[in-house]
């Protein structure tokens, strides 16, 4: 326990606790809207618009998620997600793997002006592309399947998966490349066999930074998709909102349900994020 | 190798991209089937310059990058230096303030609807018990305080993907510089000062520039918690060029809107990159 405490660090008692009281707050903050929904998509109807509310359910109840189930297309919406974000990620890493290491490994003439095209293609936001994007959709008869959404996330995520690997490959010393060179490997097997998993950490929190991200994408959903059997559950959620009368029951019990799978997939986020990210973004 | 992804890349980006010139700079005649374009040059431009709800818009944009960008990034280094100096805890705290980041923007949305709720709402209540008001607070119906809400979820929503970044930059910095600095009998403000924000500097600029550009396009928050209302007093740039494309159907409009935000981001982004530069040069 000592060790993990550094030197400039407070050790007085007092400090540390003052310290701890002012992060848990922020935890509260931070854990209070998601447990407030979990804690209201347990409760029937009656009890979620009671005065003044109840904490705890008084009477636990499954009810909200059975009705979500059974009459809103949620759990199809579920898999719509997945396999957008799955989609997603899979032409990513086919297209953008090879050009980090490229980046990486080789200089051609234009290499810097490129990467950097690379990256300025993200200055252009979403939302002015979304006429544009369905104007090439239509063109390619594409408006309202999943191959449009796998298409423009990709745009969304190319560039910073391309940058964020180039980041990662550079950290690998030449002399390893080198080595397995000699040894008789191909540039193709010295990828597969050396460079992939010596940045393996960069790579699964490139994998789960573009999994949280699809699965929270909401504009290009929204524009793009119409049919049940296409809408991922950000657009889907949308149903759930109306003006004249929303079941707050139901709207809460299909929220929890829509954040699980993005939840999961994070948990392993505490590991290789912070390395991964920081090596990649910031010394690349 | 590099060629898949750029020929996948100018595809994708750049076939959009000059269809959108070509759009700001045309008059559409939409009909069911068919779209024509004639050529008007600036005049879309001229008629955003007279639109009040585009300089309304861009002023609620304004509005929420000059709140939600420092209000998030200052919590987000205060909990990472937190974070960096606790002894007892900390792999469960990080994982538990990471988790806004989770949570989908439209499906957290879903969540402060139901806090910010004027009859039902928990925090309208919890405001009412301690007696701080009276009348319950329209969070999202009220056209004073609406922007205010949106803030309150961008600050909720953000700050931890901002702070654990940080976290990693602080975990980052060697040990030795510390003990030699303490030997030498600086303080802690001076530890701070001259050894951990300097160190830190990259990943600040990082993390500064990343939250304006996306801020500049916020539009998740907007669309599902206001939808740009109550009396458009939260409508953004991103709404109003989406509901000018998409409801309103003015394609070259959106396209005139779209260029303007496009511009507005890479006006952000070099002023940001100058000033960071300048104050390189002591």
């Amino acid at each position: 326990m000592i060790k993990t405490i550094r030197h400039y660090k407070i050790n007085v008692w007092v400090v540390q606790v003052l310290v701890w009281l002012a992060l848990f707050g922020y935890a509260v903050f931070a854990l209070f809207p998601v447990l407030w929904t979990v804690l209201t998509s347990f409760k029937p109807q009656a009890e979620v618009q009671q005065i003044p509310p109840t904490w705890l359910p008084h009477k636990f109840t499954l009810e909200n998620y059975a009705q979500v189930i059974q009459k809103t297309p949620v759990l199809l919406s579920l898999r719509n997600s997945i396999i957008i974000a799955t989609g997603t990620i899979t032409l990513c890493l086919i297209l953008g793997l090879p050009a980090a290491y490229g980046f990486s490994r080789f200089r051609f003439p234009g290499h810097k002006y490129l990467l950097l095209a690379v990256l300025g293609s993200r200055v252009i936001a979403p939302p002015a592309l979304v006429v544009p994007f369905m104007a090439l959709a239509t063109r390619l008869h594409i408006v309202d399947t999943f191959y449009v959404l796998i298409l423009a996330d990709t745009y969304m995520w190319l560039p910073f998966l391309i940058w964020l690997m180039k980041g990662t490959f550079d950290l690998i010393p030449v002399e390893i490349i080198e080595a397995a060179k000699i040894d008789g490997c191909s540039n193709v097997g010295i990828f597969f066999r050396t460079i992939l998993p010596l940045s393996i950490t960069g790579f699964i929190s490139v994998m789960i930074l573009m999994f949280v991200d699809t699965w929270n994408e909401l504009l290009f959903a929204l524009a793009f998709t119409q049919s049940p059997s296409v809408k991922p559950i950000t657009t889907t959620m949308l149903n759930f909102y109306t003006d004249i009368y929303t079941v707050y029951g139901w709207m809460t019990a299909a929220g929890v349900l829509g954040v699980i799978p993005a939840f999961l997939f994070a948990l392993f986020f505490q590991r290789y994020i912070v390395k991964g990210i920081v090596s990649g973004a910031v010394k690349g | 190798m590099v060629a898949p992804a750029m020929i996948f890349l100018s595809l994708v980006l750049g076939y959009p991209l000059f269809y959108l010139f070509q759009l700001a700079l045309s008059k559409v005649t939409w009909r069911p089937g068919y779209i024509t374009l004639e050529w008007v040059g600036l005049a879309n431009f001229g008629t955003l310059l007279h639109d009040n709800y585009f300089w309304q818009a861009l002023q609620h944009t304004g509005h929420i990058v000059v709140a939600s960008v420092p209000i998030s990034f200052l919590l987000a280094l205060g909990l990472a230096l937190a974070l960096d100096r606790i002894s007892h805890g900390r792999v469960a705290l990080q994982t538990i303030l990471l988790f806004p980041w989770m949570v989908a923007p439209a499906l957290s949305s879903s969540m402060w609807r139901w806090l910010y709720h004027d009859q039902f709402g928990i925090i309208d209540y919890m405001l009412k018990s301690i007696g701080i008001i009276k009348d319950p607070i329209l969070w999202l119906a009220d056209p004073r305080i609406a922007i205010y809400s949106v803030i309150i979820c961008d600050v909720w929503q953000y700050t931890p993907f901002c702070m654990v970044l940080l976290f990693a930059g602080l975990q980052d910095i060697p040990e030795y510089l510390y003990e030699a600095a303490k030997i030498d009998g600086a303080n802690a403000w001076q530890l701070l000062r001259y050894i951990t924000l300097p160190h830190l500097k990259p990943l600040i600029l990082f993390v500064l520039l990343i939250r304006t550009i996306f801020t500049l396009r916020i539009f998740d928050f907007i669309y599902t918690l206001t939808g740009g209302g109550p009396a458009r007093s939260t409508e953004v740039l991103a709404t109003f060029l989406y509901k000018n494309g998409f409801q309103y159907m003015k394609y070259d409009y959106s396209a005139a809107i779209a260029v303007a935000l496009l511009c507005i981001t890479i006006i952000a982004v070099v002023g940001f990159l100058t000033v960071f530069r300048q104050n390189d040069q002591p």
